[in-house]
């Protein structure tokens, strides 16, 4: 499981560590950034905890619920918790598609009484990466190695959606050789926001424009998110303006070793 | 008089909200009130001062008459004032303010004695009010509006000088709902207005510049007094002060 | 106030490449946000405030009825009149009596968005009576021909030389930019018209129903004065702004000026009880109340929308919100701006009618994070998007191309098998429309997406490379 000498650096937690968990993939991260994917099945793995893909999963809904269509959404979301049922665990690498399960779920199902417990017993069992890692693990330090100077920009639906800031910080700063530095207006929005940032594109680009600017006036080289909508969002931006910063998912560099090359 | 309206609206409202089943609110209470928690009157005062000096106003003491009349004749000279109007109020009689500014050169006038209407007032460079109570915590003078107590008093003139005595002074701004219904009891009902003032006015809507003065005034002198000072003549030392003889 | 919501998208976009207003609006932003946390930070207890102010406001409206009826009755007993208007035709009619009865020429008015709600200063113009805007914002925002844009700060879109300009062209006064000059000017023009004006209109920040009092914040005194010198002063107020007792009040005195500014205290707060009392020299011979429906009664049974009717109009939501910050007051097209402006406007327009408003979000929730009253702007705002796709009274003719590509989607959600298909389709269709690994075509949006961004290439998805990393990963576990 983890190498000796990680152990006296994680919290100590007398829960019982959960054995098994299911790696649920969002949309953006199964059609464009795969090896975010990898990255999460591998950290889990290093955390010591046996991981499984249920196949049949597609989306949770998000995308048909922000826009409106809550009939859509629910009978997506209905498909979701059937291929969730079993699992013990469910875990992402996504604060959007985790907040959407835990919080909006059971705003979905409102009306209807069985789908709004089964929605409570998934939502009680869904979390996001980091939050899995530290607050269920109580790992903190996974002997991971990143060099490199990195700010850390805050999802919306992960900082103030689920209240998860501490998390990320605190496994980044574990990370050997990474420096982290101070990001300014972290926590204000990148302006993807979904369809957001195809409906009203002028405004969409000033935000992110503000962030990119943010970003690389830190003097960073990378950009680290827990959130592919903001790294394909920022760092799409990033590139196309001719940036070296690079924008790369929390789970990536967690589950970086020296002298490994698992990409 | 366009009932029609008033029933629609009650019943459109009525509808909308049900029925609520949770406590009651106190709104018609029976029985007197407790009296506000005035602090003792040898509470010194650096609250207040400090919160006055935060909103860039000034706050004097003066222990004794003759330290008001110094105070009052530095606050002419600091603002070159040449007329004053103050209110019809027993504390401002008996601390004969008028001759000490009269012997600093100001004219003074009464709104409440004069039959020209505003010109005065308008004129005037500042206006001189008691208080009905201070809340120390924010600095806040709190005055009722009463005949001889105009509310313009502390408003035409660009300099307003209160006079608050230490035995007229709430320590918290959640003592001012007990406050004002122990007014609404004492006198059957709350005066037109109650007007609390905290600090001058001021303005940022032009380049979010702060800027002084806009429409009140745009410098606030607070003088904390000690009744114990004032001589005894009209038993203004004994705390009846809340109930003027009117 | 003239219905633009319409044209949200065209005027946001303008905005957003103004470069001047958005220096302006963001150093606003910043100021406030600033004075908003060093004023809650002074609280003992910020979130139990928070908390107290929020149930303060669910009680309240909760009993309006009986509310006001007590507050009429109270109101009353203190020798002042209160009316009642359904709607805003109803609000101007009775403000039209009064002016009548009052042989009224001129008014002087104290910052209302009650009074932009119904459109009043058009309709008094019109009749050929003279409308004073008293506080400083205001009176530029008057004087320029416009609609204030930030609730608190009205003017706060303009910069000095164009004050400057403004008040030469319009007060024939000589020219200059510096802003406590400029200040002087509007006191010097304003205190006439105080002087001289027969009636104060002015809205109402609470009115607490125990003892028939209205409350009025403000830091210029143009209220004191509004509410001092004229022989009427006309107070109009929507239903939602009473509440039951004096502690009521206390709850919510504690959030709206640290909210706003970061104050303790606004500088003037003027409890208003019926008018001057026999002997007062100062003060209205007759208080009048308009209690204003307008859309509230209905909202109020509405369980989603009912807690907009909660907003103390601080603006903290305002300086927080970064669509705000880019596309200004304006570009709301109504009364109310800014993430309470979505809430509002949607809520007291015709359904659908600010359909813009509740897409124009990324639902960062910002605003929800600074509310003292704690609304949940983002549970609303989804609500308002359900409604707009689903209830027909909401969503008028949606177009085919909005719609497809969702349900496609989520019908593709349902069938794994074909989802997986779906993303080989796709793939296919990139491999045919890329070169070099950039797109050479792409649907509009999507171009119109990848202007400023590197659009991402569809990559083997995940699921194909899970057996793969599967083994991976349980094999490397035994090394591990």
């Amino acid at each position: 499981m983890l190498s000796g000498g990680f152990q006296e650096r994680n919290l100590m937690t007398d829960r019982k560590k959960p054995k098994r968990v299911s790696l649920f993939i969002p949309c953006l991260v199964e059609h464009f950034l795969p090896h975010v994917g990898e990255a999460t099945a591998r950290v889990l793995a290093r955390a010591g905890v046996e991981v499984d893909y249920p196949e049949a999963q597609t989306c949770c809904g998000q995308m048909a619920f922000k826009a409106g269509h809550h009939r859509d959404a629910r009978r997506t979301a209905r498909h979701f918790m059937e291929v969730f049922e079993a699992s013990d665990f469910v875990v992402a690498p996504s604060g959007s598609c985790v907040g959407m399960v835990r919080k909006q779920y059971p705003v979905l199902f409102r009306e209807d009484a069985m789908g709004l417990d089964r929605a409570a017993v998934l939502g009680r069992k869904t979390y996001e990466l980091t939050e899995f890692l530290v607050k269920v693990l109580g790992i903190i330090d996974l002997g991971a190695t990143w060099p490199g100077r990195a700010v850390y920009h805050d999802s919306c639906q992960l900082s103030r959606g689920l209240g998860v800031r501490e998390e990320p910080r605190v496994l980044l700063s574990g990370v050997h050789r990474l420096e982290m530095m101070e990001l300014e207006r972290a926590e204000t929005c990148c302006g993807f926001g979904g369809a957001f940032s195809l409906e009203f594109p002028v405004i969409s680009e000033k935000m992110v424009e503000d962030k990119a600017a943010a970003v690389v006036k830190s003097g960073a080289q990378f950009l680290i998110s827990a959130e592919p909508g903001c790294l394909m969002n920022i760092g799409g931006y990033l590139e196309k303006q001719g940036e070296k910063v690079k924008a790369v998912h929390i789970a990536e560099v967690l589950a970086n070793r020296a002298g490994e090359s698992w990409k | 008089m366009r009932s029609g309206a008033r029933k629609q609206i009650l019943a459109d409202v009525k509808r909308s909200t049900g029925v609520w089943h949770g406590e009651d609110g106190p709104e018609k209470k029976d029985g007197s009130p407790a009296r506000p928690p005035w602090i003792p009157p040898e509470t010194p005062w650096d609250e207040a001062a400090k919160e006055l000096e935060a909103l860039s106003d000034k706050f004097h003491l003066a222990r004794s008459p003759r330290e008001l009349h110094r105070v009052l004749a530095d606050i002419v000279r600091e603002h070159g004032i040449s007329r004053a109007i103050r209110w019809d109020h027993p504390l401002l009689e008996e601390l004969k303010v008028d001759a000490s500014l009269r012997e600093c050169g100001v004219e003074m006038g009464i709104p409440a004695r004069k039959k020209e209407g505003r010109g005065f007032s308008a004129r005037a460079d500042l206006g001189i009010t008691a208080a009905d109570a201070f809340v120390m915590e924010s600095g806040t003078i709190v005055l009722r509006s009463r005949p001889g107590w105009g509310r313009t008093t502390s408003l035409l003139p660009p300099v307003h000088l209160a006079i608050v005595t230490s035995d007229q002074r709430l320590a918290r701004l959640e003592d001012l709902p007990g406050l004002i219904r122990y007014w609404r009891d004492e006198a059957d009902g709350l005066p037109g207005a109650v007007t609390l003032i905290t600090g001058h006015s001021r303005t940022a809507d032009i380049e979010l510049t702060l800027v002084s003065g806009v429409h009140g005034p745009g410098i606030v002198h607070v003088v904390g007094m000690d009744p114990l000072s004032l001589p005894d003549s009209t038993g203004l030392r004994r705390s009846t002060r809340h109930q003027w003889p009117r | 106030m003239e219905v633009k919501t319409e044209q949200f998208k065209e005027m946001a976009a303008k905005a957003a490449c103004n470069e001047t207003l958005n220096r302006t609006l963001r150093h606003a932003g910043e100021s406030f946000r600033a004075l908003r946390e060093k004023g809650f930070s002074q609280l003992e207890d910020p979130e139990g405030s928070r908390r107290r102010g929020h149930e303060v406001k669910d009680r309240c409206l909760s009993r309006l009825p009986e509310l006001l009826r007590l507050l009429e009755e109270n109101v009353i007993e203190a020798g002042g009149v209160v009316h009642w208007a359904r709607d805003a035709s109803e609000a101007r009619r009775i403000i039209m009596d009064l002016v009548k009865q009052y042989g009224v020429r001129t008014i002087v008015k104290g910052k209302s968005m009650m009074t932009e709600e119904i459109a009043l200063n058009k309709e008094l113009t019109r009749k050929g009576i003279e409308v004073w805007e008293t506080d400083l914002g205001e009176f530029i925002v008057q004087l320029a021909g416009e609609s204030p844009s930030h609730i608190i700060a009205p003017a706060i879109h303009m910069n000095r030389e164009e004050v400057a300009c403004l008040f030469e062209k319009k007060l024939g006064v000589d020219y200059t930019e510096d802003p406590e000059a400029l200040t002087m000017i509007a006191r010097r023009v304003l205190r006439e018209k105080f002087l001289g004006a027969d009636m104060g209109i002015t809205g109402g920040n609470m009115a607490v129903a125990e003892t028939g009092t209205l409350a009025l914040f403000e830091n210029e005194g143009n209220i004191r004065f509004a509410t001092s010198l004229p022989r009427v002063h006309v107070a109009l107020i929507g239903l939602e702004k009473v509440v039951g007792t004096w502690d009521d009040f206390g709850a919510l005195l504690n959030l709206l000026p640290r909210s706003a500014a970061g104050q303790k205290m606004p500088t003037y707060l003027s409890l208003i009880t019926g008018p001057k009392k026999a002997g007062e020299e100062d003060g209205p011979e007759a208080f009048h109340l308009i209690l204003l429906d307008n859309g509230r009664s209905r909202i109020l049974g509405d369980t989603v929308l009912r807690e907009s009717l909660f907003c103390l109009r601080c603006g903290a939501c305002l300086n927080v919100c970064p669509v705000y910050e880019r596309a200004g007051g304006h570009s709301y097209g109504w009364v109310y701006s800014g993430p309470i402006g979505m809430l509002l406007n949607s809520a007291l327009l015709p359904p659908g009618k600010a359909r813009d408003l509740a897409f124009a979000s990324t639902l960062c929730g910002a605003c929800a994070e600074v509310c003292p009253v704690l609304i949940d702007h983002p549970k609303i705002i989804l609500d308002i998007r359900r409604r707009l796709s689903e209830d027909p009274l909401w969503k008028g003719r949606l177009a085919l191309e909005e719609v497809l590509p969702m349900k496609v989607y989520a019908w593709l959600s349902l069938h794994p098998g074909l989802f997986r298909s779906a993303a080989l389709l796709a793939r296919t269709f990139q491999t045919l429309m890329t070169s070099s690994g950039r797109w050479k075509w792409l649907p509009g949006t999507l171009a119109r997406w990848g202007e400023k961004r590197r659009i991402p290439l569809l990559k083997k998805p995940f699921r194909t490379r899970w057996p793969g990393l599967e083994k991976a990963i349980r094999g490397g576990r035994k090394k591990h």
